[in-house]
């Protein structure tokens, strides 16, 4: 009792310590236990305090009960299986040691890039898993493949597909693993492989897991992105600040104690110091702007929309180039080279490297602070490549699947155009190329373009080499590219069901690339990106990309017709009536639940329920939030008050005898 | 890995598994660090508690510390007598603080004190401007040193006192998202 008493009096004097929970043990029951352990690891005193105040609590006073023993005991227990687990699973901590390298020379902002690329990883491979164990495995191991269907009233120009690749040369061979085309064609790498006949007596339907497990996992893909959204929306709306704008805290959270090496220790001295100048430089901006005129304020609003509008010339002419690329590129297929093959992701790559340039000129007249400018460019990068994607896909669907021109001469036997007898291979091939494009791009840009302006930076000295200097390591923009390949995969994985396998390669493949990159040709940017806001960012984008893919899936699942001669779906009308005829099956009593829980009066009543659940949540926000105010205002009375009452005590002193 | 080492009882590594964030492997790392700081003041015994205490010198050209422009007032905060001298317990605490797993609120508490250059249980103007400096390594002007110190204490402080008392500092931090990842050392 003595030595805790001791022990008050000699701990430091802050506020949070008499309020610690851990002193609040006289007052509480013995049911602390395990807390215990957890409270005295974060109390802020020094060691020897700590382990005076464990001591303390095990031996003297208290009645331990041995329920609390046996929990302390539990809990030990649990820690050091934890610390074994988590030896075995090293697997889990994948390139763990390239991230922290990452992270202590060049800082968060670019080891967010990496972090990205690892969760980009398991995403594919939940995929590869999910594909393999659900739809290849069964078709392998128990059906026969080699059944060529006929489906209900087709002419025999909707069947003239041939499978025959005997009579091609090795160097087309050699040429099919860029375009998918022979062996790879025929080989389980595209839907046209998986020829499985409807068989009602089997229980395991290859049809309903084809359909089902995509889309569960592109659900789940939603599900796991939303979550992290979440998390960090959270923290983004309490730096929002309703209260002060609190960009000072920087001057105690910018300097990152990891740092190790002297230059870049340099370099982020020399950033802080940049930040704060663009601050002073931001607060006379801001004085600058209160005195600006209404004839100044309407050229400014003028000019800015004369800026949107030549961007979005700019993007129109962007995605007329990609039309043009398409229609090059899907003419007769057999007789294609290669080169004229990839012209659409050429042509897409091309634009996404050239406009973002004329973007950054361009915001530059607009007149905004530094920061907006760059958010404002990158909000048009990202706008400008998932809508040159989208835009892709758009004038492939008009061309393979005749969207919006069912009447032409060549759509009308089979529902598609008959040039392309197994449509859903077509597209998957060009999924194909645009993902192995886009790892031929990161392979070639390492190489080809940073390993030369390393050299010439560093052994010459004329004016173009300093003016380009080594390069810098721009995060945004790299997570961009690989937000639009996953983009891509997601949208081909109904065509190309193993195409998550290439990802999983070339995610693999890139990382080391990228950090090779990293570490040999680019010098930490000037302008280091905040980790902070960067996973919201990330995430959203590959939200976006998600969103793109389910649009063209579910257009294509729900309204086009499967090719017939080559699939599983080529015996009905879309894809998505394996379904409804999967449940004709189903038991009468849970064909009554189904139709309840889908029914008009019950969704309204859910969306009622919800509604009210938000309405709650949404009050109870505003209501804290006033409450804050509230005690703001009171905390700064509450000083106010102490003072007043020390000057009145001082006055009474002095007037004693 | 355990049961064969002959540094600690296990008594004693079951206490600094309690009070710190570290397992047991990571506090045998530890004391190795520690040892090799001066291999012939630190004994590899340390089953009866001596009372070793490296000096401030050692501690901060470790390579964890060498670069970090606070490095002598994280010492400073960490040591028992205030002037920087280390015993193993307060080494341990100090990266135990640092680690990655500390909670934000023990890590506000301790970037309290770091900051403190006098002392004095507040933030004042002197201490926001040594921060500063230390920082950007005394290349603001004067006139930006003190604008920007005043715009600290304008933005952060809610008692209207002149200076940033512990709860204007945690309520600043709590509003910085990025400082749990950088107020991190990995040893």
């Amino acid at each position: 009792m003595e030595d805790s008493q001791n022990l008050r009096r000699r701990l430091p004097q802050h506020d949070v310590l008499t309020t610690h929970p851990y002193f609040k043990t006289e007052t509480s029951p013995e049911g602390l236990g395990n807390n215990q352990q957890v409270l005295l690891r974060a109390m802020p005193c020094s060691m020897q305090e700590k382990r005076l105040l464990r001591q303390l609590n095990a031996s003297t006073g208290r009645e331990v009960s041995s329920w609390v023993t046996w929990q302390q005991g539990r809990y030990r227990a649990y820690r050091q299986f934890q610390e074994g687990f988590r030896n075995l699973t090293r697997i889990c901590q994948l390139w763990k040691a390239s991230l922290d390298e990452i992270e202590g020379v060049f800082g968060p902002g670019i080891q967010s890039y990496f972090h990205f690329l690892k969760f980009l990883f398991f995403i594919n491979f939940l995929a590869v898993l999910l594909i393999t164990g659900f739809i290849l495995l069964p078709v392998t191991v128990s059906y026969d493949t080699t059944i060529f269907l006929k489906g209900p009233g087709a002419g025999l120009e909707c069947m003239n597909y041939s499978r025959d690749i005997s009579h091609r040369s090795a160097w087309q061979h050699l040429q099919d693993i860029f375009t998918g085309e022979g062996y790879l064609e025929h080989s389980y790498l595209f839907y046209g492989a998986y020829n499985v006949k409807q068989d009602n007596n089997r229980l395991y339907s290859v049809h309903l897991a084809y359909l089902l497990s995509i889309l569960g996992y592109l659900f789940a893909c939603f599900l796991w992105i939303l979550r992290r959204i979440v998390t960090s929306l959270v923290q983004w709306l309490m730096r929002r600040c309703e209260f002060k704008p609190c960009n000072s805290a920087r001057i105690f959270t910018e300097w990152d104690f990891c740092i190790q090496s002297p230059e870049v220790a340099t370099l982020k001295q020399r950033s802080i110091y940049n930040d704060l100048k663009i601050d002073l430089a931001e607060q006379i901006r801001r004085i600058l702007k209160q005195q600006r005129t209404w004839k100044q304020l309407t050229q400014l609003y003028l000019l800015r929309l004369l800026i949107n509008g030549v961007i979005l010339l700019l993007m129109a002419a962007a995605f007329y180039c990609i039309h043009l690329a398409t229609e090059v590129s899907q003419q007769d297929a057999a007789s294609l080279s290669v080169v004229n093959q990839y012209l659409p992701p050429v042509v897409i790559s091309i634009v996404n490297v050239f406009l973002p340039f004329l973007f950054h000129a361009l915001v530059q007249l607009e007149g905004c602070s530094p920061n907006t400018e760059v958010n404002l460019t990158l909000v048009r990068c990202v706008i400008l490549k998932l809508s040159s994607l989208g835009m892709f896909l758009f004038f492939l669907g008009h061309r393979v699947l005749c969207a919006g021109s069912i009447n032409a001469p060549q759509c009308q036997p089979c529902g598609y155009n008959k040039l392309y007898q197994c449509w859903e291979t077509h597209v998957g091939q060009e999924m194909y190329k645009m993902t192995f494009f886009s790892f031929l791009t990161t392979l070639a840009f390492a190489f080809l373009i940073s390993l030369p302006r390393r050299l010439l930076a560093k052994h010459s000295s004329c004016a173009l080499a300093r003016w380009l200097g080594k390069e810098e390591f721009l995060v945004p923009h790299n997570v961009l590219d690989i937000v639009a390949a996953q983009t891509v995969i997601w949208t081909g994985i109904f065509f190309c069901p193993l195409l998550p396998l290439l990802g999983c390669v070339s995610i693999f493949l890139t990382f080391y690339i990228k950090k090779y990159t990293l570490f040999q040709n680019c010098q930490p940017s000037a302008q280091l990106f905040r980790a902070s806001h960067s996973k919201f960012l990330f995430q959203t984008m590959l939200l976006l990309g998600l969103f793109l893919a389910c649009t063209s899936l579910g257009y294509v699942i729900s309204s086009v017709r499967p090719s017939q001669p080559c699939g599983l779906f080529a015996n009905y009308s879309t894809p998505w009536q394996v379904l409804p005829k999967a449940m004709s099956h189903l038991p009468t009593s849970a064909l009554l639940i189904w139709d309840y829980a889908t029914s008009n009066v019950f969704c309204f009543l859910l969306l009622m329920l919800l509604s009210l659940i938000l309405t709650v949540y949404i009050s109870q926000a505003q209501a804290n939030r006033q409450v804050i105010e509230r005690l703001k205002r009171q905390r700064a009375q509450c000083v106010q008050e102490k003072w007043c009452l020390v000057k009145k005590l001082a006055s009474h002193l002095v007037h004693l005898p | 890995m355990g049961n064969k080492q002959t540094i600690f009882t296990d008594e004693q590594l079951d206490a600094y598994q309690d009070c710190t964030f570290f397992t047991r492997k990571e506090i045998l790392r530890l004391h190795g660090r520690y040892h090799e700081l001066a291999p012939n003041m630190v004994p590899m015994d340390y089953k009866r508690d001596p009372c070793v205490t490296l000096p401030m010198q050692l501690i901060v050209n470790m390579p964890e510390l060498k670069e970090n422009p606070f490095k002598e007032r994280i010492v400073q905060a960490f040591s028992e007598d205030g002037e920087g001298n280390l015993s193993f317990n307060d080494f341990v605490d100090m990266f135990s603080v640092l680690s990655e797993t500390a909670p934000r609120e023990l890590k506000a508490i301790y970037a309290f004190k770091i900051y403190d250059f006098n002392t004095d249980n507040f933030i004042c103007k002197s201490d926001l401007e040594q921060t500063l400096n230390k920082l950007t390594k005394e290349e603001l002007t004067e006139e930006e040193v003190t604008l920007v110190c005043e715009k600290v204490i304008d933005e952060a402080d809610m008692d209207a006192d002149g200076k940033l008392g512990f709860p204007d500092f945690e309520n600043m931090i709590s509003k910085a998202p990025d400082f749990l990842s950088t107020f991190h050392i990995r040893i």
